[in-house]
């Protein structure tokens, strides 16, 4: 059986081989199925690496997303806070700045509510709220002042939030304030003046969709600085205004005052004129027949006089002749003050009344061998005046000067100044002149200076009274520079023709 | 010309007043007013009044129909309003409108409701070639689903739906729906399209997926509740490491930023999931639905990835109206958009207009859940509800 023997060798080899092929091919296989496992392995660890990452990535998106929401945000409240202060300063008027704080602006800056207390005696004075009901105000009213919310406020003096922070009387607070308020967050900042703790701003939310960050405390003390602010501008504008009242108050009663106290001076003055102008025409007459009688004596139609008699009637009849001057002047005087007087106003031509006055004066200007210079121009415009009154002051005044200039040496100027109204006459001397004293009162009644020349020559004390009179009554002026010694420049000025 | 449309905005105060205002500058922009054949309005929640659509109407002096609702922000092309009304006025010629709306989601099934809607919308466009069908529906409801599966069955499962859901000022508390001269709170109000229209659609997030892919292993509705066999509270708690407490805290937040994204095979983009609440028994309840089984990601987006997803679905308009001009356009973007996208949410509203032509207005607003149609043919243009979103709808002269 060998053949048999052959085939059970062949087979036997056949089975070896195929058992060594096999078991080669199951060890390459499983190596390779380790291949693929530590692949797989390696496949699954990345992933969950890679998931791993993208936890990290998802936590600091978040975190950025909440920043750039919170960047987002306060950029909105920044503007919104400017569009408040731009409203805020233009405001000076208390009530106006609390309603300037309107519900659009306070939901711009992030909040559905807000209340504004001030610090008074009356329990928690509101000036201001948005958001609440009356019912809840009157609570909140009244639970602030019983737990003394607004001294808590100003003995932290700075914002107080629903935040939770460190300290635990501040969370206490905060408690406090969310219970009697039914708000879901707040923030509290104190309102401060100038002059201290004006009082509180409150802003708050009902609800829990837009939580409060420390910005909103930042936040809420710049607006409560703003209304302060605004507070003290339009204080300050309050004052600054109702001083401006009462000063033009007391302006106008001075006026008044003034205008009455003129009033009363000018009913006096007419009377004091009325009084003059009756007295001297009462004066007047007894006088005329004084002089008549001293006249008819002197006359010796009655008989002759002795020389002494003669000589006393002289007098007579010459102080009766300065009385009546002097009367005459007086009732002028009044005259002119009381009104009385009509002025002949017409066009004048001051060189030609000067120089007719100057030829008036003549030989008291040859007795004291005066040498008189006139500076006045043929052209001078002419003056709206009387004619008859001019030439009074002129003579007045030129006899002044020739009185008060010494002989020989005596010298008078005459000379005028145009302006665009007036036209200015100035005459001066070189005469004895004046102190500051007797220039301060030169123009008053019965004033006289006392020197030497009017010691001897005798006068009334009206002339200049007058003259001041008449150019005053042509809406004139008159003034006079002089110094002792050193000669006097009386200046008067009248308006011109149209 | 087969459609005009005429746009008017007016953000005064008074109710009344702004009602008018708007009204009557949409009147003065059409030849002949009385041809108009329906008026979208949309206000800020402040306005939202029977006597807003009154005044609506009295102005405009017809019965055309009109629908809309409230929202957070208006879209205008000057950009954006954070307080008035807008409305739009369309006729369209050669266009049938058929409008209908559900009350109130209480005291039925949300499903046999949508039908009967989709049923009354139908019945007066019959033997009409069915176009589009806007809708707009309380953005706080959380039964969008079975509201579109009924409309679905009865309009066809691949029939396009566009809108939003009302939004509120971000308190989510209440919004409105605008239908005639009623205003709902929990409703759905529709404007069925027929007839001859040149539209285009286009829908984007932006929103990218980040770290490992997870499988819904438990879901009902739109409830999660479990997620690789843990707790569905677990996937936001581990990835940024915090408890469901501080969670809840931040909810609107991380709701609006990291959404859930459903992965849909042979869509470029993720269907996104909002979160409307972390349960105490560690569910999620999202707004839409999400199938037991689908692979999800947590999503994540920047400012930069937002605003280049507003100007691709811009482009997929123009692509989809086969490059007419879109003469308007509808534009309906996530409240969640303009809230990551902050002080730049207007450069949305603008990178649109570089794209479809500054002369082409625009109008729309911010809403809480978008309805779009899915583009990609493994879901035959089925309309899904999308959250942060923005979808555009184009329309165009034949």
């Amino acid at each position: 059986m060998p053949n048999q023997e052959y085939i059970f060798a062949i087979l036997g080899i056949a089975t070896t081989s195929t058992i060594i092929l096999l078991s080669f091919a199951f060890m390459v296989k499983t190596r390779r199925i380790k291949q693929l496992n530590l692949n797989i392995f390696n496949l699954r660890k990345s992933l969950e690496e890679m998931d791993e990452q993208a936890k990290l990535i998802v936590r600091t998106d978040l975190e950025l997303n909440k920043t750039h929401e919170e960047l987002d945000k306060r950029i909105n409240c920044l503007f919104a806070l400017q569009r408040i202060s731009y409203d805020l300063s233009r405001t000076l008027d208390q009530k106006e700045i609390f309603l300037r704080l309107s519900p659009e602006r306070v939901q711009e800056i992030g909040f559905s509510k807000a209340i504004i207390f001030e610090n008074d005696a009356a329990p928690g004075a509101l000036k201001h709220q948005i958001g609440f009901s009356e019912e809840e105000l009157s609570l909140i009213k009244n639970e602030f002042s019983r737990k003394n919310i607004l001294r808590i406020i100003k003995e932290a003096n700075r914002a107080v939030s629903s935040i939770p922070g460190e300290g635990a009387e501040n969370n206490e607070t905060a408690k406090t304030i969310l219970n009697i308020t039914k708000l879901d967050s707040f923030v509290i900042a104190p309102i401060l003046k100038k002059d201290g703790f004006y009082g509180l701003l409150l802003l708050g939310n009902a609800s829990r969709e837009t939580p409060l960050t420390e910005g909103d405390e930042e936040l809420a003390s710049i607006l409560s600085t703003q209304i302060g602010q605004a507070l003290d501008n339009a204080e300050l504008f309050e004052r600054a205004y109702s001083q401006h009242q009462e000063l033009e108050k007391k302006v106008i009663e001075r006026t008044r005052e003034l205008s009455d106290a003129l009033g009363e001076i000018q009913i006096i003055n007419k009377r004091k004129s009325d009084f003059v102008s009756a007295v001297s025409h009462e004066l007047r007459t007894p006088l005329t027949s004084i002089k008549g009688y001293a006249s008819i004596l002197l006359s010796e139609k009655l008989g002759v006089l002795p020389a002494e008699i003669k000589e006393r009637l002289g007098k007579i009849n010459k102080h009766s002749d300065e009385l009546t001057h002097m009367i005459n002047d007086m009732l002028d005087i009044a005259r002119i003050e009381s009104g009385k007087f009509l002025m002949k106003l017409e066009p004048l031509d001051l060189r030609q009344i000067t120089e007719s006055v100057i030829d008036l004066l003549g030989p008291q200007l040859k007795e004291k061998s005066i040498n008189i210079q006139t500076h006045l121009p043929p052209e001078l415009p002419l003056v709206l005046a009387d004619k008859i009154q001019i030439q009074r002051v002129l003579i007045n005044l030129m006899g002044n000067a020739i009185k008060f200039v010494s002989p020989n040496t005596g010298q008078l100027r005459i000379s005028s100044l145009e302006s665009a109204d007036t036209i200015q006459v100035d005459i001066s001397d070189n005469g004895i002149g004046m102190s500051e004293h007797d220039t301060s009162r030169i123009f008053d009644e019965f004033y006289r200076v006392d020197n030497t020349i009017n010691q001897k020559v005798k006068g009334t004390g009206l002339g200049l009274t007058l003259v001041k009179n008449i150019i005053l009554a042509h809406q004139g002026k008159i003034w006079v520079e002089s110094r002792l010694n050193q000669g006097s420049t009386f200046s008067f000025s009248l308006p011109r023709t149209k | 010309m087969s459609f005009k449309i005429a746009i008017g905005l007016s953000t005064r105060k008074a109710i009344p007043e702004a009602a008018q205002e708007a009204a009557l500058k949409c009147v003065s922009q059409l030849p002949a007013p009385g041809d108009a054949s329906l008026a979208l309005v949309f206000s800020t929640p402040d306005f939202a009044s029977a006597g807003l659509l009154k005044s609506i109407r009295q102005a405009l002096k017809s019965n055309i129909p009109i629908i809309g609702c409230s929202a957070v922000n208006l879209i205008t092309s000057e950009g954006i309003q954070k307080e008035g009304v807008i409305i739009a006025l369309l006729s369209l010629a050669n266009t049938k409108i058929s409008c209908g709306l559900i009350e109130t989601d209480k005291n039925k099934d949300p499903l046999s409701g949508a039908q009967e809607l989709g049923t009354g919308l139908a019945s007066h466009l019959k033997g009409q070639r069915r176009q589009f069908c806007l809708l707009f529906n309380d953005g706080l409801s959380e039964n969008t689903s079975g509201l579109i599966k009924g409309l679905q069955s009865v309009l066809g499962v691949s029939f396009p739906f566009i809108g939003g859901g009302s939004s509120d000022n971000l308190k989510f508390r209440q919004t409105y729906q605008y239908y005639d001269q009623r205003v709902l709170t929990k409703g759905t109000v529709c404007a069925l399209l027929a007839g001859k229209l040149n539209f285009g659609l286009g829908i984007k997030h932006g929103w990218r997926p980040l770290g490992k892919t997870r499988v819904i292993s438990e879901s009902s509705g739109n409830i999660i509740k479990k997620i690789d066999g843990q707790n569905a509270c677990y996937l936001y708690e581990d990835y940024f490491a915090k408890t469901i407490k501080e969670l809840k805290k931040e909810l609107p937040r991380i709701s609006i930023l990291y959404p859930i994204g459903v992965h849909l095979k042979g869509e470029s983009e993720y269907l996104l999931r909002n979160i409307i609440s972390l349960n105490d028994d560690g569910s999620i309840t999202t707004q839409g639905d999400v199938p037991q089984g689908s692979s999800i990601r947590l999503m994540i987006a920047t400012k930069e990835s937002c605003l280049e997803a507003a100007r691709q679905a811009a482009l997929q308009v123009q692509v989809n109206l086969r490059d007419k001009k879109a003469e308007f356009a509808l534009v309906i973007s996530s409240a969640s958009r303009a809230y990551l996208l902050g002080r730049q949410a207007h450069s949305e509203i603008k990178i649109i207009r570089e794209i479809l032509g500054r002369e082409t207005p625009l109008f729309g607003f911010y809403s809480y859940g978008e309805y779009a149609p899915l583009g990609s043919i493994n879901y035959y243009g089925q309309t899904y509800l999308h959250n942060q979103t923005i979808a555009i709808l184009g329309i165009a002269q034949e």
